[in-house]
Parts: C-alpha cells; sequence; structure tokens
C-alpha cells in the first residue's frame, strides 16, 4: 500500500469524524445536524470509484459505528453500499461537474440514511423512531448537498496520489 | 494495486463486505468482547480531539446558536428569570425541610441520598440526529461508575448508567420508551410507577385502584423518585412536574403525565450518583 495514500485517507476520515463527533452536533439547523461521515462515504465512490468507494465507506462507516449506540455493523453496511453504489456512478462521470455531485451527494444521503433506519427498524431499534426521521433525512441532506464541494475536493485529494484518482471536477 | 483500481467493479468485493457487515452485526448482538476493546482504543484516540474541536470552535458554534435560536432563547430567558425569583423564595423553605429531613432520616437510619459520593461527567457525546435517548459520558468503571446509577443535573433526574467501559459510559435517558422508574407526588402521597413515551413526551403513570375524577393530584405538583423497595434509584431526586392530570371513566384509572425539570436536550456536565440498588459501589 502506498503509504502516503493511507496517511492522507487516514487523515480525512479523522478530521471528518472529529468535526461530526465535535462540531456538527453544535450547528444544528432546526435540530438537525449534519451527517458528514454518509457524505464523504460517497464522495470517495464518486471521486474514486467502485472498490475503493465500497471498502471506504465499509471501513469509515464501522469507525463510525463504533461511536454510536446503534448495532456495530450497520452504518458499515450502509456507508460501503452507499461508497459502492456511488463507485458505478462515477463510471458515468457525473462527478465532473460541481452541481450534480452535490445533487448525487443529498440525494446518495437521504437513500442511505433511509436505509440505515430501515435496517436499523428490521434489527430492533425501534427508538430511531423517537427521531423526527423525514426532518432529518430532508435537512441533512440538503446541508451535505451545500458541502458537498469540500467533500468532493477532500475525496480527490484522498485518492489523488494514485495516478487514475486524480481527475478534478469541472465547475 | 489492483483494488485501487477505480475502473473495477466486482460483485465478489461488495458481497464480501455485506458478508462482513453482517457477521460484525451478529458478533455485536452477541456481545463479542474483542469489538468492545476496538471501541475503547478507537475513542481513545478520537474522543479528546472531538472534545478539543469543541472547545475551539465553541465561539463560532455559540454565535450559530444564538442566531438560529434567538427568539427560543429570548422567551426562555424571560421564562428563566421569573423561574430564579420564585426559586430564591424556594431556597430556604428548602434548605431548612432538607434539614429538618436529614435529621430525622439519621434518627429512624436510613441512608439519606444527599450523603451519597457523586462524581461530576462531560457529556462526551451530545445526542445525535438518531441518539436522543442516550448520551455518553467521560467517566466509566476507572472512576467508580457503574450500571445502573442515577445520573442527575442541578435541575433533577436525567436517566441512569445503561453500559459502562473503563473510561466512558452510556447514560440512558429518561424520555426514552421503555424507561421506568418508581415516583411519588409531593402533596397527594401517590405512589406508581412512570414510563418514559419518548422524546420531548412527558412521562406518564396512572393510578388505578380508588382513583376517582377527584383524586387529589394537582397540575403543578413536584414528582420525585419513590425509591420503594427494589427500585434503582434512591428516594427524593426531583424528576418533575405534573403537566396533566386525566381521568379515563373507563378504565377507572387517573392518567397522570409529568414533565421533567431537567433539560435532556441540551446536557453538557451531568453528575452521577455513586449508588445502586444493590449497594456495589466504586471500591
Amino acid at each position: 500500500m502506498n503509504p502516503s495514500w493511507a496517511l492522507r485517507v487516514g487523515a480525512i476520515a479523522f478530521t471528518v469524524l472529529v468535526l461530526h463527533l465535535g462540531v456538527a452536533p453544535n450547528l444544528r439547523l432546526a435540530g438537525v445536524a449534519a451527517e458528514l461521515p454518509i457524505g464523504l462515504a460517497i464522495a470517495s465512490g464518486l471521486a474514486g470509484g467502485v472498490e475503493r468507494g465500497a471498502i471506504f465507506g465499509f471501513f469509515f462507516g464501522f469507525v463510525v459505528d463504533l461511536f454510536l449506540f446503534t448495532p456495530i455493523g450497520l452504518s458499515a453496511l450502509v456507508f460501503g453500499v452507499a461508497g459502492w453504489v456511488a463507485g458505478h456512478v462515477f463510471m458515468d462521470r457525473i462527478e465532473e461537474s460541481a452541481l450534480v455531485a452535490a445533487l448525487a451527494i443529498g440525494v446518495g444521503t437521504a437513500a442511505a440514511m433511509l436505509a440505515f433506519v430501515g435496517l436499523g427498524l428490521a434489527l430492533g431499534e425501534s427508538s430511531l423512531l423517537e427521531a423526527p426521521v423525514g426532518r432529518i433525512i430532508l435537512l441533512s441532506s440538503l446541508m451535505n448537498a451545500v458541502a458537498a464541494f469540500v467533500l468532493m475536493f477532500l475525496a480527490h485529494w484522498m485518492w489523488a496520489v494514485d495516478p487514475l484518482g486524480d481527475r478534478r471536477f469541472r465547475l | 494495486m489492483a483494488v485501487l483500481d477505480p475502473r473495477r467493479r466486482r460483485r465478489s468485493t461488495l458481497i464480501l463486505l455485506l458478508l462482513t457487515s453482517i457477521t460484525l452485526l451478529s458478533l455485536d448482538y452477541q456481545g463479542f468482547r474483542p469489538l468492545s476493546s476496538v471501541q475503547g482504543a478507537i475513542r481513545g484516540v478520537v474522543d479528546p480531539a472531538s472534545g478539543s474541536a469543541d472547545s475551539i470552535t465553541s465561539p463560532f458554534t455559540n454565535a450559530w446558536r444564538s442566531f438560529t435560536d434567538f427568539d427560543d432563547m429570548e422567551a426562555e430567558n424571560d421564562e428563566l428569570r421569573a423561574e430564579l425569583a420564585e426559586l430564591r423564595a424556594n431556597a430556604i423553605e428548602v434548605a431548612a425541610a432538607e434539614e429538618a429531613l436529614r435529621d430525622l432520616l439519621d434518627e429512624i437510619d436510613i441512608d439519606h441520598v444527599g450523603g451519597a459520593e457523586t462524581i461530576v461527567a462531560q457529556v462526551t457525546e451530545r445526542p445525535g440526529n438518531f441518539q436522543s435517548y442516550s448520551v455518553e459520558i467521560d467517566r466509566g468503571s476507572n472512576d467508580g461508575v457503574r450500571p445502573n446509577m442515577p445520573v442527575v443535573t442541578s435541575g433533577g433526574l436525567v436517566g441512569r448508567v445503561e453500559s459502562v467501559q473503563e473510561n466512558f459510559a452510556e447514560v440512558r435517558l429518561l424520555h426514552q420508551q421503555d424507561f421506568k422508574l418508581g415516583v411519588r407526588v409531593i402533596g397527594s402521597g401517590e405512589v406508581s410507577l412512570a414510563e418514559g413515551r419518548g422524546l420531548g413526551r412527558d412521562l406518564e403513570f396512572t393510578v388505578g385502584d380508588g382513583a376517582t375524577e377527584n383524586t387529589d393530584i394537582e397540575v403543578g405538583s413536584p414528582v420525585v423518585t419513590s425509591g420503594i423497595q427494589g427500585s434503582s434509584f434512591p428516594p427524593d431526586i426531583a424528576v418533575g412536574v405534573v403537566s396533566e392530570v386525566e381521568f379515563d371513566s373507563a378504565a377507572l384509572e387517573l392518567r397522570v403525565r409529568v414533565e421533567p425539570v431537567a433539560d435532556l436536550q441540551n446536557l453538557r456536565f451531568v453528575t452521577v450518583i455513586l449508588w445502586t440498588v444493590d449497594g456495589e459501589s466504586a471500591s
């Protein structure tokens, strides 16, 4: 493994995780905090392709799981699939437009969070319904869409060491 | 490295990740201990960093909160000023009553919760979007925290310790739907079992035997923990005030709602009472 690549991935994952845990809960909009980790998992798939998106999403989701009270493996599963699906979108090169990337991250966040709640309920986590699910999904998707430019920049920088990952999306 | 090739889209990768996720989920449900060790190690690295990020960005985040919550804060300030005036008047009466209570309990050799050891803890993970029923605190078994210990703020009861690791613990908040606690209504002396009903909703209990429309429970009456035998809370911790009393003539029972006094959605510091029903303590 390229040590520079691993260092970049680790640094980005760590930074986004710290922001998610330490800062985002204090920057709520109508009581809803941004869900940056799922946004990064999707951006990593958009910028890096199917396998990189899936593997990064899975491991990043696993780390996020360690900080939640939902079962360990739930976020890993959702993030991994989200990265994998986003990677397919990469093959169609939609990430080359910032606006389309923002749309993909916003819609992807909504779909992933819906899957998270659905799977959680299937696993017996009925307390998930205590939260205003519709409002959370709507607002966090919008926030991730707004943050898409930064998330895509980070994801591109993360994969840029690999010659195949240094593509940039155009404004 | 082959796996880094963005053009590859092997289904086997996805299948492998799905199977690994399912394995992780089943291991977690079985309480697989090595997962807890990994959890403790990673949190040990990330928690201090997120705490620092919280502190560094607090001027900005405070400004954001005052901007987004300005109207609520203004109304809340007015309400708090009125409450403060009332509390000042009550404080003297309470101090006198507490002294009398302590003397009485000493006299009849009953443990008074005011004498139990406590430990202050910081809420390291405030309720997130889907975590409104639990919070995490920065104290764990190394500090003497044990499962089922009561957790309070200066306002009143917050919940109980659910699970404990070496340096952190999960606190389940009392508005969770399956949260049960024995309560006593000050004034009427009615004792019952109250239950949480979800985020932002008041607790509820029913009074069955002999209840009538005229049963003496008034809106605004203070409610405390009952501390009856077997209860997982010591007696007389403030829980809330009666917010609604409704008589169900079909079931012949009185339905009483209790608004918690502690602000469960903006917790930063809490106090763990080092007390368990079976007498297990830090030592």
